[in-house]
């Protein structure tokens, strides 16, 4: 009998538990959604299962009082967003507003639904994913982030222009093998570099590993940094600063000076570094610690700099390097248009040790989509906007893009400004062709970028062989262009390593394919806008862009 | 006239009542002035007049989403640097702040449409650095006070930019917008780089960014430096190009002036006005000024005569559009043979240019934008263009 029972009772645990800690798991995420909305200076109040109701909503969300928010730690099904619909939609016929708080993105038929939500009952559903909230907590931003969103998600947004660094899950698409390499190269404590185009998506990627990480992670912008020759002790600050909102106090910062040079300190940073450090493992914290460095160019020693910057630089990422490496505490990840971080031996200043980050980041370059995730891409934005493209429309952004995401979405962006208030949010093949032949006429950000952040940055590098590749395969009468033409085309001066360490490049960054035939290796352009835009200002391919004004 | 306002209309227009035009961009950017604008336009165009009246917008309507507007003219604060530029804007929000709070900013939520511009020019007029040229309150231009200390460390900055934006949603606004004005004196200094990637840095931050707008303005400059590479910030910009007036409202503008010179103007006078000025807004109102004038003091109007004295008054500033020493920033010869194409008939498409110059389209797009962006053609429509004001036509003719 007690065999029966015991028996009775494991079945009811087994049936029982899963329930329970998934509702575990929800007032979990509800508690944490509710200190966050504290913190953003709301009031809110528990209405039935896993929802809260804001009272008092802050910021953007003041006007749209009282707003629903539900909290679904996983994936929201169709289901619930049915549910908070129904509870959203307000009885006078009034738009509703309503906060859906995820853990894992929703598949996309529930974005379409989301977008359903607003067309057909009024009911704004902004989607806010949890690893958002969490980051807004540790950085005592809840009302920026708060504001953030609800801006994005008003009515009428062109969710496809969005020109910043992408942190909504629900607006990232692709990069999973990216994402999962980064992650795994990381834990095993191996620093990385990541380089890519401008725009290429390199922050977004950033962001999204962050929470794969679970809390081991600290992104230093090193833009705010420009110009500060002190730059590495506010590094080191900036780490020990946000280190220690982690751990609940400040006193790690305790006579740490906020500006000086970072020789003077650099023994005790690295010893206050290891005690927080220790102090997070304890507390449940995977280690190593992630270190991101974003846009390292704005204090890489170039010959234009001082020894003394040089000196900066190398006892910031040398001390850095060291925690890497006999620690073992900790891995950075180093985020640049070039990977000038990793390849520059010797500065230029005389006198000034070697760079001591020279080759010792794994190289990561983020590539242009294939055809399926430019796809999905475009699809799953445009689900969450109420917006149709037909098939041929988004495999004609693919092939006019290169699968490159920016110029995809601004392509998509076009679109959707020029003809869907004409055509009830359809955006059909026969009105698209015509715009996308001329894009870089009628969208000057799309001129501006191929102009500027892809062409002028090739110039301001001097890659004079990159240049001249990419105007030769511009120029082809047909393609691919075989190998031997190519290096045909090389200017006198250069030589064979050169070729290759340029092109080399221009494929890893997808401005150039290369195609391995039975016959050798053949190249076409990676980006046909790009082709577009030197068949526009050059007059032909022998014409070097140096001598003429540009855009003429 | 002596007590035209705003110096006979020919400093930027502060009276909300007298600004016309440009609703479609402070729509936008009053629906979303947490985002990064770069306004562009040449020289007169109303650039400053625009920045003023997003100002007014932004003040008049507080609301729990709206941003505090903080105007910071830099040909008066040049930034020595990127500590000094920190300082100027620091200063410039600290120096706003005490003002809305000195003349009673909370009223603003209550108050009529007259009763908000009356406050406005309180606003305005309690700093004395500004030129609220209304006919009793007159004072000069001054910069920023510069104690001993007039720079900012990173650190430093932060913390306070950050206690002033918690005042800021107290008084009832959800972040601050900063206008930036002439940002051509931040492109020339050496700092330039360091300076948009700090503001750059800062939109990136996850507690400022969306409580933090950016409003720049400037010509061919800052168009230019946009090109190139280090403008970090300017990649994020939604950039718009100011042009000329619309008819519609260069008329409500003709009207309005009218009423208060008490000056009517039958149709000739109205066409003589539409056509000289080519709805350029500085060169439409100096036309009605001469125009009024003129009806008052000659019994017999001569428009032939007034126009002669109109381009012979406006010789200088014509001379520095068309740039034809290459002394200013104003046209190269890509866009004067752009203008001499399109004044030969008097309009072009995009395509016509192509054909007759020689040229690709994306170089003749940028051209007229150029053109357009000056105020002296219009664009009819997405690929048509055409002449804009006589008084420039008739001046670029007589310069063969």
């Amino acid at each position: 009998m007690l065999v029966t029972l015991a028996s009775i009772v494991a079945g009811v645990v087994y049936l029982y538990e899963p329930r329970r800690a998934r509702r575990r798991k929800v007032e979990a995420t509800l508690a944490t959604v509710g200190t966050f909305l504290e913190r953003a200076g709301g009031r809110s109040e528990r209405t039935g299962a896993g929802m809260l109701r804001i009272k008092k909503a802050p910021g953007r969300l003041a006007p749209a009082t009282p707003v629903l928010v539900m909290a679904v730690p996983g994936e929201p099904t169709r289901e619930e967003v049915e549910r908070l619909t129904a509870r959203a939609k307000s009885r006078d016929g009034r738009a509703g507003t309503a906060l859906l708080i995820y853990g894992d993105p929703p598949a996309l038929t529930v974005r379409a639904q989301l977008a359903e939500a607003r067309s057909l009952h009024h009911v704004a559903i902004i989607p806010l994913p949890l690893a958002e909230i969490e980051r807004a907590l540790l950085e005592n931003a809840a009302l920026a982030k708060l504001d953030e969103y609800a801006g994005r998600y008003q009515e009428g947004a062109d969710l496809f222009a969005d020109a910043n660094a992408i942190g909504d899950t629900l607006s990232f698409f692709g990069r999973e093998k990216l994402l999962r390499d980064l992650v795994s190269d990381l834990r095993a404590g191996q620093s990385v570099g990541l380089f890519g185009l401008r725009k290429s998506g390199k922050t977004s990627v950033l962001r999204q590993i962050e929470p794969m990480l679970a809390g081991g992670f600290v992104e230093i912008d090193l833009q705010t940094k420009a110009g500060n020759p002190h730059f590495g002790l506010a590094v080191f600050f900036e780490i020990l600063q946000k280190l220690s909102a982690r751990v609940g106090g400040t006193d790690a910062l305790a006579g740490f000076p906020s500006d000086g040079p970072a020789g003077a300190v650099a023994g005790d940073f690295s010893k206050r570094f290891t005690d927080l450090v220790q102090a997070l493992a304890s507390e449940g914290t995977r280690l190593p610690l992630v270190c991101a460095f974003d846009e390292i160019d704005v204090v890489l020693p170039t010959p234009a700099r001082s020894p003394e910057w040089a000196q900066e630089f190398n006892i910031c990422f040398g001390t850095l390097r060291s925690l890497c490496q006999q620690q073992r505490n900790l891995a950075i990840v180093v985020i640049d248009v070039h990977p000038d971080a990793n390849r520059i031996n010797h500065w230029t200043q005389a006198g000034v040790p070697p760079n001591p980050l020279f080759s010792f980041l794994k190289e990561t370059f983020v590539q242009p989509f294939d055809a399926k995730e430019t796809r999905e891409m475009l699809e799953g934005i445009s689900g969450l906007m109420n917006l149709h493209f037909d098939p041929e429309t988004l495999d004609a952004v693919h092939r006019l893009s290169g699968g490159h995401a920016f110029v995809s979405r601004q392509l998509a962006s076009l679109l959707y400004q020029e003809i869907s208030p004409r055509t009830d949010r359809k955006i059909p093949w026969g009105q698209t062709e015509p715009l996308l032949s001329r894009a870089l006429e009628y969208s000057t950000l799309l001129a501006r970028y191929i102009g500027g952040s892809i062409w002028e940055d090739r110039e301001a590098v001097g890659d004079a062989i990159g240049m001249r590749i990419l105007k030769v395969l511009a120029f082809a009468e047909s393609e691919p262009v075989p190998e031997a033409s190519l290096i045909s085309e090389l200017p006198a001066q250069g030589t064979r390593n050169s070729f290759f360490e340029a092109l080399a490049w221009l494929i890893d960054v997808g401005l150039v394919v290369r195609e391995r035939t039975p016959e050798g290796d053949r190249y076409r352009i990676g980006l046909p806008l790009l082709a577009q835009w030197l068949q526009d200002n050059t007059p032909d391919r022998h014409h070097d862009l140096h001598e003429r004004p540009a855009l003429r | 006239m002596s007590d035209r306002p705003f110096d006979s209309y020919s400093t930027s227009i502060t009276d909300p009542s007298q600004f016309f035009g440009r609703s479609d961009w402070l729509e936008k950017a009053g629906a979303n002035p947490f985002n990064v604008w770069v306004l562009l336009g040449g020289r007169r165009l109303g650039k400053t007049s625009a920045l003023r009246a997003l100002e007014y917008r932004l003040m008049s309507r507080p609301s729990g989403a709206q941003a505090f507007p903080v105007f910071i003219p830099l040909e008066l604060n040049q930034p020595r640097d990127l500590n000094h530029f920190r300082f100027v804007f620091r200063m410039g929000l600290r120096q706003a702040v005490d003002r809305w709070r000195g003349v009673d900013g909370t009223a603003l939520a209550t108050s009529s449409v007259a009763q908000a511009r009356n406050w406005y020019q309180t606003f305005l007029s309690r700093i004395s650095e500004v030129k609220v040229t209304l006919g009793f309150i007159q004072a000069t231009m001054k910069p920023l006070p510069s104690p001993e200390t007039d720079e900012l460390s990173d650190v430093a900055f932060r913390e306070t930019i950050r206690r002033s934006l918690d005042e800021l949603r107290d008084l009832g606004y959800g972040g601050a917008c900063f206008l930036l004005d002439e940002v051509e004196f931040v492109v020339r200094n050496q700092h330039a780089n360091e300076i948009f990637s700090y503001l750059r840095g800062l939109k990136d931050s996850s507690s400022l960014k969306s409580q933090l707008g950016l409003v720049l303005s400037g010509y061919r400059g800052v168009s230019e430096y946009e090109q190139k590479i280090g403008s970090k910030l300017l990649e994020i910009a939604k950039l718009v190009w100011l042009e000329c007036l619309t008819e519609d409202e260069t008329r409500k503008l003709a009207e309005f002036r009218m009423t208060a010179e008490d000056v009517p103007l039958d149709q000739s006078a109205m066409d003589f006005v539409l056509k000289c000025g080519g709805l350029h807004p500085f060169l439409t109102q100096q036309i009605l000024n001469a125009v009024f004038d003129h009806q008052r003091t000659e019994d017999r109007p001569d428009p032939e005569a007034l126009k002669w004295t109109l381009i012979e008054e406006r010789q200088t500033a014509f001379g520095a559009w068309w740039n034809a020493d290459g002394l200013t920033d104003g046209f190269r010869e890509p866009e004067r043979e752009v203008y001499l194409t399109i004044q030969a008939t008097g309009q072009a498409t995009v395509r016509e240019l192509v054909e007759r110059l020689g040229r690709k389209p994306l170089g003749i797009r940028n051209s007229l934008r150029l053109l357009s962006g000056t105020g002296v053609i219009r664009r009819k429509d997405a690929d048509s263009y055409e002449i804009g004001s006589l008084l420039f036509s008739e001046w670029v003719a007589q310069m063969g």
